[in-house]
């Protein structure tokens, strides 16, 4: 059985089947609405505090980072929407690309466990089957990918 | 990887940078992946896979990792690319 990951090279050869196109093409959307729910516990999660014990700096901290990190997920989003189009035929990715991709499945996998109410690891036990065979689906990409990129 | 580069805020510049060595943290999550932790640790410091796993392991089990330290401006950079990976870092004296 082969994975959907091939290093080839450089670069890293993707090819998903059209349900997992379908599946993954609605990840981006998805992390798009971070935010935009009134009290979104998946947006507490990417916006974590950075300096504990000093409000006041750790607001100005994140204050200047706001804008960078907010530009550099929607790049790394554009750049899996399209890997993921491309992919149905089969495509080659840039380990830049790869990398990026790896962060959206980690991104998709962090905003999906905190709207799951998954904030320990005991928590696991209360989520659902559906929802927990989403985590696992791409966290075996995420482990498929780094093995590749690693190769 | 993606060299992204804050743009440095003025006002921020300004303040306290001095030589003082910060701490950068990892602290543990339930949804990482321990894999991902350890490969993000190579890729942004390349640290051996050795050292990343040895430091990923650190932090699932005791709960938290210094994975680097330095000075403020190199510190608050690191936050910044481990929280672009997804994962909860912060910064101690």
């Amino acid at each position: 059985m082969r994975g959907p990951f091939r290093r080839r090279g450089d670069r890293v050869e993707i090819r998903l089947a059209d349900h997992e196109v379908q599946l993954l093409g609605q990840l981006p959307r998805l992390l798009e609405t971070v935010g935009l729910v009134p009290d979104d516990p998946a947006a507490d999660r990417l916006d974590v505090p950075v300096y504990l014990d000093d409000p006041d700096t750790d607001r100005e901290y994140r204050r200047w980072i706001r804008g960078e990190l907010d530009s550099a997920r929607a790049a790394d989003r554009s750049a899996f929407a399209e890997l993921v189009e491309a992919a149905r035929t089969g495509t080659t990715a840039s380990t830049e690309e790869a990398e990026a991709f790896l962060r959206v499945l980690a991104e998709g996998r962090l905003v999906l466990a905190a709207r799951m109410g998954i904030e320990v690891e005991d928590d696991y036990e209360r989520v659902s089957a559906p929802d927990a065979a989403v985590l696992d689906y791409l966290g075996a990409l995420q482990a498929l990918l780094i093995r590749e990129l690693s190769a | 990887m993606t060299a992204t580069t804050p743009v440095h805020d003025p006002d921020v510049a300004d303040r306290d940078l001095t030589d003082e060595t910060w701490k950068v943290v990892v602290w543990n999550d339930p949804v990482n992946l321990i894999d991902y932790v350890a490969y993000v640790l190579r890729k942004l410091f390349g640290y051996s896979e050795q050292k990343a796993m040895e430091l990923t392991m650190r932090v699932h089990t005791t709960g938290r990792a210094v994975v680097r330290d330095g000075p403020r401006e190199q510190a608050e950079m690191d936050c910044y690319r481990l929280h672009h990976h997804g994962l909860w870092a912060t910064l101690e004296r």
